[in-house]
């Protein structure tokens, strides 16, 4: 416990740890959640719209879908974000031609004629659609650009009617995976960008009662903040990490081995006063905003508690996972190589196209789960039992790293473990 | 010879084809031990590895009766000044010693008392609130001595010392040393032979990893009786002694020079014989383990 309390000092009292506090209100200030940019307010019947929401329906998804290939394959050129940026599509001829055939197969009218090769037509269609030359456009890379004049509607598409879910999502799985995954027509994506439908009056007046009832006001609150603290927990935190563990070196190291205490006590306590450190800045904050809402709802309407149990439940697994990387991999290596482990391991959750939703699904080992919203109570309690799993996992990968780094600090000690990064060890200095 | 406190067998230990130590058989008694030998003979390595910071391949190691391989026991009775010490830059002297005596597993009340004592000892409590980072390097190294007697250990394992201490800082340092060796073991390593000469009873010489001489500072010097000499020559005459010659010593004085050399194989045509110095003594032990001798053998 001592050690702990000195670690933590000397953690709050680093410059390093000022800045990543800094950076976390900073954050959680400019996404509008510190304080609160709006209130939850019951919804009023005759309001022009209550939000839309997903239908699943393939009625409804099938035909929007394959209009949105259509046009996209029309230019050649397609949305994607296949690792969460945003990235335009061009096919080539040969692939052109296959994407044709699917084009082709979802539709009743047309033939795309356009990027056909000579004597290669669909068979299952009857009908065609004719371009004439000067609506097409031949592009300097070979392919041709359909062109549609000013003020007019692209030319007409015509799902076809007889068209099954099977069929059709193995249709698009195909088209998804020729534009190289996270299009609109991936299996992710596509329930959630198509077929949406207006919300009633009723079900969001049901949300809303959900909100109060089991959200209490703060319930919905605190999910959108961990929401966004998530992100920012899932980054920061290795900075601190590394900058303590790389202040040993400097021949300071072996004067904590041959000293009595257990690496296991060691690795603890600066484990665990590292996450103390981060959380404060959350937990403070967490603070003001309970005091925020008791001014918006009053005291007797709010889950007093909401915003810590979400922030020991919710965030307290991301900061300790993003900590423990940068104790694990600084203490392995001696160099700032955890910054860049983490970076990736944030990139590749944060913005890594499917599943960033949690409503979409939560991945087991996705470090930040995300909630952007203000209430879909509904969807949160759909989705949590697989966000429970999630964050037991992610908080055992935690423990698990800390485990090895205690591991490594033992071999270390003992003098059992060289690991050189960037440069060659020198034995005749250690002579 | 007073009881070994410190026994180690047949120690080996190497760094992929480099041989560190080779066969390493030496007995550390209380009080202060003097370990000499150039850069790189092993002697960081041994001091390393009696401090549990390397793992022996070969041999044995007890300290206190606890083999080194016991670690957690080891570093209850050990403490360590490495080569180049170092702490926490932003943390005041007092900081620094109160946390490394939490990392000792020492009490409160225990850190207040041996901490007081302790700054007074190496003459820092006028600097107690200073920070790490702004102190002299003569500064550092006594806080460095200062934190490997926090819990009173039984065995001082000091590595380099002195090396970059201005004189006066090096004999206060030494004089420290001295002052707390009481009733513990302190191995000193350093190839500054006057600071073993000044603090040390029992020394011991390697080189290559391996033992060239073990026994106290006289008996070393009594190895060298009759093979140092000096002489006055002219500045013309130096390129030529040094040739035929070790010379250890040259002290120019205008047109002449005063050299003193070793001459161990017959007496030479100039110069007369003098009382050799530890420092004599350890060049001869070192040039002699150069042409395959080995003085241990002969003590």
């Amino acid at each position: 416990m001592t050690l702990y309390r000195k670690e933590l000092g000397r953690v709050l009292k680093s410059l390093i740890f000022l800045l990543a506090a800094a950076g976390i209100v900073l954050f959680a200030y400019t996404q509008g959640v510190f304080p609160p940019h709006s209130t939850i307010t019951k919804p009023e019947p005759g309001a022009a719209s209550y939000g839309t929401k997903a239908s699943g329906d393939p009625a409804l998804i099938m035909p929007e879908a394959a209009e949105s290939l259509f046009v996209q394959y029309s230019v050649n050129q397609y949305t994607t974000y296949p690792s969460g940026f945003l990235k335009y599509v061009k096919l080539n001829q040969a692939d052109r031609v296959k994407m044709g055939e699917i084009i082709a197969e979802l539709s009743v009218d047309v033939i795309p004629d356009d990027v056909q090769e000579p004597g290669d037509v669909p068979a299952a269609n009857d009908g065609t659609l004719q371009i004439d030359g000067d609506s097409l456009q031949s592009n300097a890379d070979g392919s041709f650009q359909i062109i549609t004049p000013e003020g007019e509607m692209p030319i007409d598409f015509a799902f076809n009617p007889d068209m099954t879910w099977e069929r059709f999502s193995e249709l698009m799985a195909q088209a998804d995976a020729m534009l190289g995954g996270g299009s609109d027509f991936s299996e992710t994506w596509m329930n959630h960008r198509f077929g949406q439908i207006p919300v009633t009056y009723e079900e969001a007046l049901a949300d809303y009662e959900l909100t109060v009832s089991h959200d209490k006001m703060t319930g919905a609150h605190a999910r959108l903040f961990s929401d966004y603290m998530g992100i920012i927990l899932g980054l920061l935190p290795v900075f601190p990490a590394v900058f303590l563990c790389l202040s040993d070196r400097k021949n300071i190291a072996s004067m904590l081995y041959t000293r009595r205490i257990s690496s296991t006590r060691f690795i603890l306590a600066r484990f665990l006063a590292l996450v103390t450190a981060v959380m404060i800045p959350v937990l403070i904050m967490c603070a003001v905003l309970t005091g925020i809402h008791v001014a918006d709802y009053g005291l007797g309407n709010i889950d007093i508690l909401a915003y810590f149990k979400y922030a020991f439940f919710w965030m307290l697994p991301t900061a300790m996972a993003s900590t423990a990387v940068g104790l694990f991999f600084t203490t392995l290596t001696n160099t700032p190589v955890a910054i860049a482990i983490q970076l990736l391991w944030w990139f590749v959750d944060t913005l890594g196209g499917n599943g960033v939703y949690s409503f979409l699904g939560v991945r087991t080992l996705q470090v930040i789960p995300r909630h952007n919203a203000l209430g879909k109570t509904q969807a949160y309690l759909d989705y949590l039992p697989d966000l429970i799993q999630n964050r037991i996992w992610i908080a055992l990968i935690a423990v698990l790293l800390v485990a090895f780094t205690v591991f490594v600090f033992s071999a270390k000690r003992r003098g059992l473990l060289h690991v050189s990064v960037f440069k060659r060890s020198k034995v005749q200095s250690a002579i | 010879m007073p009881e070994s406190n410190i026994q180690i067998r047949n120690l080996s230990k190497s760094y992929g084809r480099k041989q560190a130590l080779c066969g390493l058989n030496l007995d550390i008694a209380s009080g202060m031990f003097g370990l000499l030998g150039r850069n790189g003979a092993g002697k960081t390595t041994l001091m390393k590895t009696i401090a549990t910071l390397l793992k022996k391949q070969e041999g044995d190691i007890a300290i206190c009766g606890v083999p080194v391989e016991k670690a957690a026991e080891i570093r209850k009775i050990i403490g360590y000044l490495p080569q180049d010490f170092n702490m926490y830059g932003s943390m005041t002297v007092s900081q620094a010693l109160d946390y490394l005596g939490v990392l000792s597993g020492m009490s409160k009340a225990q850190r207040y008392d041996r901490i007081s004592i302790l700054l007074k000892q190496v003459n820092l409590i006028e600097h107690s609130g200073k920070k790490v980072r702004l102190l002299s390097g003569g500064m550092k190294q006594r806080l460095g001595i200062a934190q490997a007697l926090l819990h009173d250990p039984k065995v001082l394992i000091v590595d380099e010392p002195t090396a970059g201490l201005d004189p006066e800082e090096r004999v206060r340092f030494r004089n420290l040393l001295c002052e707390v060796a009481e009733n513990k073991t302190v191995i000193l390593s350093t190839h500054i032979v006057g600071d073993v000469e000044a603090t040390c009873e029992e020394i011991a010489i390697l080189d290559d990893g391996r033992l060239l001489f073990g026994g106290t500072v006289s008996g070393l010097c009594n190895m060298a009786e009759g093979s140092v000499y000096t002489a006055e020559i002219t500045q013309n005459e130096l390129p030529k002694i040094r040739a035929a010659y070790t010379i250890t010593a040259t002290l120019s004085q205008g047109k002449s020079s005063t050299v003193r050399f070793l001459s161990p194989d017959s007496r030479p045509a100039i110069g007369k014989p003098v009382t050799p110095g530890a420092e004599d003594a350890y060049i001869l032990c070192l040039s002699k383990a150069g042409k395959g001798g080995n003085l241990h053998d002969a003590v």
